[in-house]
């Protein structure tokens, strides 16, 4: 497994996700059971912390893309925190660093 | 003298995986290699080797059907332009036993257009070949 994940509260219904190492097919399943409990638990504000990821791929993306349409369909959010550069610049690149609220 | 298209050249290399998740850390680092050694720079190889990833990702979800259950990678130089070739032996777009084929994928082929200069997907009642082609600095 080359990957790391947690999650915590950090405040009034604000959630963390930190997902760490390398998030390829083998570990977006498990990111999404994550946010898939999280939003039943009715959490509606989430972070998703990518500042230990040094790797992205489109399974990945697709899980966070579908998880920002179901909290925006909640009425809640789903914000990045995102500082490795290759990363940026995939989001950069396939056209999605926008429409994933990426924050550096 | 009468070498087939995906016959290695004499610079080639091959690799075979199983059709697992866990190896595409594997597949990483030989895509690694391979555009370190044709001489691409840091990014660039970053790019090469995220299309390569999503390459073999498509080649895990229909390889695992197929009946030996692995993916062979082959890459190689040719006319200055460096090619990676994924080929598996399953069929297009089953949903393989074991791994999970997540709603959210499907975006694969075209994030890796996004990263090559050429992609070429080729499928028969074999398996699949994807074709990807990186030029220095392009």
């Amino acid at each position: 497994m080359n990957y790391t994940l947690g999650d915590w509260q950090a405040g009034k219904g604000t959630h963390v996700v930190a997902a760490g190492g390398e998030l390829d097919m083998g570990a977006a399943p498990a990111i999404r059971d994550t946010i898939e409990r999280l939003l039943e638990e009715g959490v509606r504000v989430l972070v998703v912390d990518l500042s230990e990821a040094t790797f992205i791929d489109s399974t990945t993306i697709g899980v966070l893309m579908g998880a920002k349409r179901r909290l925006r369909a909640a009425g809640g959010s789903l914000q990045i925190v995102c500082t490795e550069p290759n990363l940026l610049r995939i989001f950069e690149i396939v056209g999605l660093s926008q429409q994933l609220s990426i924050r550096a | 003298l009468n070498a087939s298209a995906t016959a290695p050249a004499p610079n080639g290399r091959a690799l075979e995986l199983r059709a697992e998740p866990a190896e595409l850390a594997t597949a990483r680092q030989f895509a690694d290699f391979a555009a370190a050694g044709f001489g691409l720079d840091e990014d660039e190889r970053y790019a090469f080797t995220f299309a390569v990833n999503e390459a073999v990702s498509n080649a895990i979800e229909h390889g695992e059907s197929s009946p030996d259950g692995t993916i062979h990678m082959l890459t190689f130089v040719e006319d200055d332009v460096l090619v990676f070739c994924v080929e598996d032996h399953g069929t297009f777009r089953p949903k393989a036993p074991g791994v999970e084929t997540l709603p959210e994928r499907g975006r694969g082929l075209a994030f890796m257009a996004a990263f090559v200069d050429e992609v070429d997907v080729r499928c028969g009642e074999k398996g699949t070949l994807v074709r990807l082609c990186k030029r220095r600095g392009a």
